[in-house]
């Protein structure tokens, strides 16, 4: 296997619940060495769980691994591990003048500091850009906030809902005929437009760096990066003055277009017919039925004209099929359809298997599961999990042994006034 | 180790201000939205892109609208528009022996080659990783497709629609009683265009450090199934082997969560943690319901979500939506404003922090545009150029870069080549 591409590049991450996380693993993922920052003194609520120590009957809903939230719950909670991987990971406590002295060490060596705190965060904890810019002019640091950090709402707590609010996206989160107050605000789509705009705009800094030798700090505004995801919703106002509306499944050009219960207990499949020559495809699988040769229906303007009723013909047949035989039957006639997937089957999905996207990571916590890969494969430099997700410190000793050159002792003495350890606190909740 | 200075050569064809990328040249051969947001990450950070369009038509996305004034035409797709900003337009006929040897010198001098076409495609033209790789060792290139370019669905026709459902996020959007929904627009495309920049630019500095370079697979499916929120479904199933559900607006547990009604439109409320209702109750100034026995603790408070709106709607609706963020965003109770489109534009912090942009075309004329995802410091932001009309760069590229003649052009324009 050959060096991966950003191998040499060391990044300081302090990601917090979905978006500085996730970009901080893509980064991993290419080869960069990542350090995840975090501490024993401060608890990160939904990165690592909803409390340090949850109640059990808290647990038993939250997706800890096996069921189980265990000794060390902050260890085996779902989504730090779907989003943390390829990161070392250490504790410091930059609550006190000590750790933060450590802390400029580490930017020193470093060349990237990456965060999505809220703004002001990184500075009144002493590591605010013009502080680690004096220690090491040409770094690189990356904040992803909300909504960024000028402006009028700067100071807005914003979580990935009230991005897609504030940036329009939520509006569209509709059926066509229900109103604003049904709109179901998760699973949250902006995080994964802001990881990985994050992680593209780390690259670019460093690619100038490269050039020029010269660092900078980014002020990312995450709704800044959901609205070009918007583009033609925008353009269609700012040209036409039309102000877009939720179209549910449906599609200004195509049709049918939508989405079909199927045999079985919530199942479903969708089918989009982009041409006329498709839709006779899509009537010669259903058997061609009497309905389905109306003259009406062959040309598009007149399918999208009569679309719910081709909605409930469609749905009259599929209901009494399988989704993936519709899937089948219709990929073979060149018309795109696809069941509707859930989390289960895409972990069992033959085409996920046969790429190798699910990679095997044994974790000292958990245990051996499947864990989702990458959106991209390097073909001479394959990305594959290193680092199983982070344990809480777990390497201290690397970092400010191995990289710092501490010596035992003194990384002993560290842990002796809880600057570093692998244990929150007891008091931390 | 941290990376070295390299000092860039000047190669730069035309002068123009520096930017981040402003020395890696791509060629960009993509259609539709995937493959033309990647690139145009590339180019409105300085890249210097040349888009490779069919000279009947061009980029599909041409066809699709929003158009100026709703008048289809291939010069005024709002969406074509936004997606190809900043990057430079030839036409070149692929389909002939004499377009791909063209097309292969524009290869030798490229950084990045990015592709969108159905898998298979490629080597059918002749254009295949090792073929290109023999011609430029240090070339990326990135091919972006449906599936990927391997597996038994590869070859499977899909749709926004169709991808949406074979991700983890659909299932679980929308109400229970109703059909999944898909996310608005062509949010798994845009997203795996993302994720395609950053790979491409991750792969860049490989094949700069070894003059190696190599091919990036980019899967939309794959995208979807990725950290974060994708990753987190997957790794939720993996860890609980409990199945996802779409639990709908009104969903079971602690409030307010979800959209409200306010006296002139919607704010969308996030408070149903236990830690915010003290933020909550305070907010509506009603320390009373601290006490009162329906939500008083966090045990009985699910039970009576109804009774709690039947208090807070009346509130809300005496309020404007500026009103209520602001006086919620005080109390540190994370609220924001439900926006339509035409009220993000007249927002006054995205105005304030100057994201959106006016761009002038020749066909559609000056035009208000998303600005950049994210603006870097050291480089400020020169005039955004418009999207390319068809052909709009063929003297350019071809004559002042390729070094063809007036009359060699004409010819391979008499060709349908160009």
């Amino acid at each position: 296997m050959g060096r991966l591409p950003l191998a040499g590049i060391r990044v300081l991450s302090h990601g917090f619940v979905y978006t500085g996380t996730a970009a901080a693993t893509m980064l991993g993922d290419m080869g960069c060495e990542v350090i995840r920052v975090e501490s024993i003194q401060r608890f990160p609520s939904w990165t690592r769980g909803s409390m340090a120590r949850p109640p059990r009957e808290v647990a038993r809903h939250f997706g800890y691994a096996d069921n189980e939230a265990g000794e060390r719950p902050w260890e085996r909670f779902y989504s730090f591990h779907a989003t943390n991987r390829n990161q070392y990971g250490i504790t410091l406590d930059l609550g006190r003048s000590e750790g933060v002295e450590l802390y400029r060490s580490l930017v020193r060596i470093s060349d990237v500091v990456l965060e999505n705190f809220a703004p002001g965060v990184m500075e009144r904890l002493g590591i605010g850009y013009a502080a680690l810019e004096e220690v090491k002019p040409e770094i690189v640091m990356v904040s992803a906030s909300g909504l960024g950090a000028t402006g009028p709402y700067k100071d807005y707590s914003m979580f990935g809902p009230n991005v897609e609010a504030i940036a329009g996206m939520m509006a569209l989160r509709g059926y066509p005929d229900d109103d604003m107050t049904v709109r179901n605000p998760a699973p949250v789509w902006s995080d994964n437009i802001a990881a990985s705009t994050l992680a593209f705009a780390v690259l670019a800094a460093l690619y100038y760096r490269q050039r020029t030798g010269k660092g900078q700090h980014v002020d990312l505004s995450q709704a800044e990066t959901v609205l070009p995801h918007m583009g033609e919703a925008i353009m269609d106002y700012t040209l036409n003055g039309r102000v877009a509306r939720p179209m549910g499944n449906r599609d200004p050009l195509m049709a049918p277009h939508g989405c079909y219960r199927c045999r079985g207990d919530d199942r479903w499949v969708t089918i989009a017919v982009p041409s006329d020559e498709q839709w006779r495809a899509l009537c010669k699988a259903m058997g061609s039925p009497a309905w389905s040769e109306e003259e009406r229906f062959y040309e598009v303007a007149g399918r999208l004209a009569h679309q719910n009723e081709l909605d409930e013909r469609i749905g009259e047949w599929t209901i009494e099929r399988d989704r993936h035989e519709i899937m089948q039957l219709l990929q073979k006639l060149g018309v795109p359809a696809g069941p509707v997937l859930t989390p289960a089957d895409l972990c069992s999905d033959p085409h996920l298997q046969e790429r190798g996207f699910f990679r095997e990571v044994t974790h000292r916590e958990t245990g051996t599961h499947r864990y989702p890969g990458m959106s991209f494969k390097f073909s001479r430099t394959p990305a594959d999990i290193r680092i199983p997700p982070n344990c809480l410190g777990e390497h201290n000793e690397y970092v400010y042994g191995g990289l710092l050159g501490l010596s035992g002792e003194e990384i002993a003495e560290l842990e002796r006034q809880q600057l570093i350890g692998d244990t929150y606190l007891p008091e931390v909740l | 180790m941290p990376i070295g200075r390299r000092l860039a050569p000047v190669r730069a064809w035309e002068v123009v201000m520096e930017q981040a990328l402003s020395d890696v040249r791509v060629v960009d051969l993509t259609h539709y939205i995937a493959g033309p947001y990647c690139t145009k990450l590339l180019a409105d950070y300085g890249a210097e892109v040349v888009k490779v369009e069919r000279p009947d038509g061009g980029d599909g996305a041409r066809q699709m609208g929003p158009f100026r004034d709703d008048e289809p035409h291939i010069e005024k797709s709002g969406l074509f528009l936004h997606l190809n900003t900043n990057k430079k337009g030839v036409t070149l006929n692929l389909k002939t022996e004499r377009g791909v040897g063209i097309f292969k010198e524009l290869v030798r001098e490229a950084d990045i080659l990015v592709e969108s076409f159905a898998p298979g495609a490629m080597r059918r033209l002749g254009l295949d990783y090792d073929t290109l790789a023999a011609i430029n060792p240090r070339l990326v290139m990135t091919s972006i497709s449906n599936f990927g370019q391997t597996g038994p669905y590869r070859d499977f026709k899909a749709t926004e629609l169709v991808l949406s459902g074979m991700g983890p996020h659909m299932y679980v959007e929308g109400e229970p009683d109703r059909e999944p929904l898909k996310y608005p627009g062509y949010k798994a495309q845009y997203l795996a265009g993302t994720n395609a920049a950053a790979a491409t630019l991750g792969a860049l500095f490989g094949s700069e450090a070894t003059g190696e370079g190599q091919q990036v697979d980019v899967s939309i499916m794959e995208s979807l199934c990725s950290p974060p929120e994708g990753a987190a479904a997957l790794m939720g199933y993996e860890f609980s082997g409990r199945d996802a559900v779409r639990p709908g607006a009104r969903r079971a547990g602690g409030y307010p969560w979800g959209v409200y009604p306010c006296k002139d439109g919607f704010v969308f409320i996030w408070g149903m943690v236990p830690m915010f209702w003290r933020r909550t109750v305070e907010w509506l100034g009603m320390p009373e319901l601290l006490t009162d026995g329906r939500f008083a603790t966090g045990e009985a408070r699910p039970y009576h979500r109804d009774d709690f709106e039947a208090i807070m709607l009346p509130w809300l609706a005496e309020r404007t939506v500026s009103e209520v963020v602001r006086s919620a965003q005080a109390k540190r109770l994370t609220t924001a404003p439900v926006y339509t489109i035409d009220e993000v534009l007249e927002d006054p912090h995205f105005k304030a922090r100057g994201f959106f942009v006016e761009i002038e075309h020749p066909a559609v004329g000056k035009a208000t545009y998303p600005g950049l995802p994210f603006r870097l410091p050291a480089t400020p932001t020169v005039a955004q150029r418009p999207a390319p009309t068809l052909g709009q760069h063929n003297r350019d590229v071809y004559g002042k870069r390729l070094g063809y003649s007036d009359g060699e052009m004409i010819e391979l324009r008499r060709e349908g080549i160009i």
